[in-house]
């Protein structure tokens, strides 16, 4: 069945951007769709995240010393107005939140709702000499996203969930809507729009644990073909994985638990990490895999669990996972006996993404872009601060709502006639309609198989890339065009390869472009940060059927002080630099 | 296969479909004729824990593996 409907905004993907986005749209009188995947309240990155940045000079934040903690961090690549941005707007979207009846951690550690000026609880991590750890609230509570749910529908926004978009509707040089279908029903939904956000998270390819997994970067990747220019895209991020159980990653909860030091060592026993959790933490893992002094171990933790009961019983509750339970379950008891641990690749890095102004706006006519979709380079190529991505979210989610409502009441609609639906139909209904061909999971094992080795997308070199875009680029012309779907449910499955699959091309090309080294961008054959040729950010295009990539110099005042002493501008240091 | 969400107990399953609603990877489903959820796209579980962590009888085993095992980095 064939589903035509219209609205002033639409909204695509609905974690906490996209939920911001429509409550916004709405609080301006525009008629609201948000369209989600899978059910809006139990999914996006935001439903998996904990921490919430909340940025407050009357609690004692200093504003030059954030921003130098963004810039120093993002090792001069981020972004200052968006840094500024953020930290004014965090508040703001905090107490909104409130509003909405989300609760948060209270500094006597109960649960609820802060009244304006009281500080809720705020996890003050270690100050280390590599990084000044930001305060935030914790904001873990498995309904949240329920919560969010509740205010989108009482706003009088429309939810269409199990709806997949596939496809932004381009037309006179503007998106004029997207198309999808229905992943339960088979309908095939046409979405007409004035003005189109989208919000649909990061690129990730299912790799190791967290959100991010059914996160295919599909909004990215329409709004790339649709012409829009993405940023940030060399970037990838990686997560510490336990090796006999690679669905628990294990960074922050435990080293928050008594404040103690973490202890790595290598294959000889020998620790070779001074302290963490530091900048290259990740890239220095993968180096000592990579001289051959694997494998890398975490040593027990050595405390009483029993001692710590109430605080891992709160982990167990939050959506981020109980993996306390889950260690149990794998037979792993972290807390006596050391464990193997890996980095695991798992997708584009938070700030990566489609390009936007301040407004939120992209490079193509009424098309906006929200949280982990948009491209707005705020800490470069390292996670600055903890709880960022959700106050990013927010941030982003309703400036990129405000300002499509207003687009939207400013311009016509345009005219879709019937020739433009069955091109679409075919294109998003095209695998079902095959009898054989490559099944969507043949084809993501194969681009796991490519991008997950520590020496793709973890300890990188150019030669390794070009090979890894070949193979990519073998993908591209080989399985796309013969994607074959049994059902409706690994329809899903292909059109979130086929956006894998232009992801990954853009992420090796773009890495491949960087010819030097800086934060968690590591490249075997360029291990140096490189001030004179690489203050820069790195854009991509399709341009003619080409993919275009290039460089454009970050503004001077971003830059910091070039006559520091090289160790104080940068206090984390590449081996042998 | 290993199994990740390795079974909805019918004999548990009230009917409430709250885990068929919430799965972000499409996985479970949910028998109109029998009225209980049941696990049909095992393969593409990602072992988020909501089903269990959600279900108001208990009637939910997830194991911490994936059905499809990933590469991994080393």
């Amino acid at each position: 069945m064939e589903r035509r409907i219209k609205t002033d905004v639409l909204v695509i993907g609905g974690g906490l951007a996209g939920c911001f986005a429509a409550v916004r749209a709405r609080e301006l009188n525009a008629e609201v769709i948000l369209v989600e995947k899978n059910y809006v309240g139990k999914t996006g990155s935001s439903h998996y995240a904990r921490d919430f940045m909340v940025f407050k000079e009357e609690w004692g934040d200093n504003f030059d010393e954030w921003m130098q903690q963004f810039s120093q961090i993002g090792e001069y690549l981020a972004d200052r107005r968006w840094d500024e941005i953020l930290l004014r707007e965090s508040y703001p979207r905090f107490r909104d939140l409130i509003s909405w009846g989300e609760p948060f951690y209270l500094k006597n550690g109960e649960v609820g709702f802060p009244v304006p000026g009281q500080e809720p609880y705020r996890l003050a991590l270690r100050k280390t000499k590599y990084r000044r750890h930001a305060l935030l609230s914790k904001f873990g509570a498995r309904h949240k996203m329920l919560i969010a749910r509740r205010k989108v529908l009482g706003s009088g926004c429309n939810i269409l969930d199990r709806v997949m978009i596939t496809d932004l509707m381009e037309k006179e040089g503007r998106v004029a809507g997207a198309v999808g279908f229905h992943t339960r029903t088979g309908d095939f939904y046409f979405i007409e729009a004035k003005a189109t956000v989208v919000s649909t998270g990061g690129l990730g390819f299912r790799s190791a644990r967290y959100g991010i997994q059914f996160n295919a970067g599909e909004g990215m990747t329409m709004g790339y073909r649709a012409g829009a220019k993405l940023t940030g895209m060399e970037f990838g991020r990686g997560m510490y994985v336990v090796k006999a159980c690679d669905t628990v990653v294990i960074n922050g909860p435990v080293a928050e638990i008594g404040n103690r030091r973490d202890r790595v060592t290598n294959g000889n026993g020998e620790e070779f990490l001074d302290d963490i959790p530091h900048i290259p933490t990740n890239i220095q893992w993968a180096i000592e895999f990579h001289k051959g002094r694997g494998p890398i171990y975490h040593e027990p933790y050595g405390i009483d669990r029993e001692a710590y009961r109430e605080q891992l019983k709160r982990y167990d509750e939050t959506a981020e996972g109980p993996w306390i339970t889950m260690l149990d379950r794998a037979g792993l008891d972290i807390f006596n006996d050391r464990f193997e641990q890996y980095m695991a690749f798992t997708g584009t890095f938070l700030t990566g993404g489609l390009l936007i102004d301040k407004n939120c706006e992209t490079n193509v006519h009424g098309l906006f872009a929200a949280g982990d979709a948009s491209g707005t380079n705020y800490t470069g190529p390292t996670y600055a601060v903890l709880g960022s991505g959700m106050a990013g979210a927010s941030v982003t989610g309703y400036r990129a709502g405000e300002h499509a409502a207003v687009f939207a009441q400013k311009v016509p609609p345009i005219r879709i006639d019937d020739a433009d639906i069955t091109r679409y139909s075919q294109h998003v209904l095209g695998p079902l309609r095959r009898k054989s061909g490559f099944r969507p999971h043949h084809v993501l094992m194969r681009i796991q198989q490519t991008l997950f080795p520590y020496e793709m997308r973890i300890v990188m070199h150019g030669k390794r890339l070009q090979a890894g875009l070949t193979m990519i680029e073998f993908f591209r012309d080989q399985f796309l065009p013969n994607l074959w779907a049994s059902d409706l449910h690994d329809l899903r499955n292909a059109h979130e390869v086929r956006s894998m699959i232009l992801g990954a091309e853009v992420m090796l090309r773009t890495a491949l472009f960087r010819t030097e080294s800086r934060g968690w961008f590591y490249r075997e054959d360029y291990p140096f940060r490189d001030d004179k040729n690489w203050l820069k950010w790195v854009f991509v295009k399709s341009e003619g059927g080409e993919m275009k990539v290039w460089a454009e110099a970050v503004p001077e005042e971003y830059q910091g002080d070039k006559s520091l002493p090289y160790e104080v501008r940068y206090p984390v240091q590449y081996q042998k630099e | 296969m290993t199994m990740p969400i390795e079974r909805i107990d019918p004999d548990r399953c009230n009917g409430c479909g709250v885990c068929d609603e919430g799965c972000p990877m499409d996985v479970i489903r949910f028998d109109k004729e029998t009225k209980k959820a049941f696990i049909k796209y095992p393969k593409d579980c990602i072992v988020c824990y909501n089903c269990e962590q959600d279900c108001p009888v208990n009637a939910i085993y997830v194991s911490p593996q994936k059905g499809m095992p990933i590469p991994p980095a080393w």
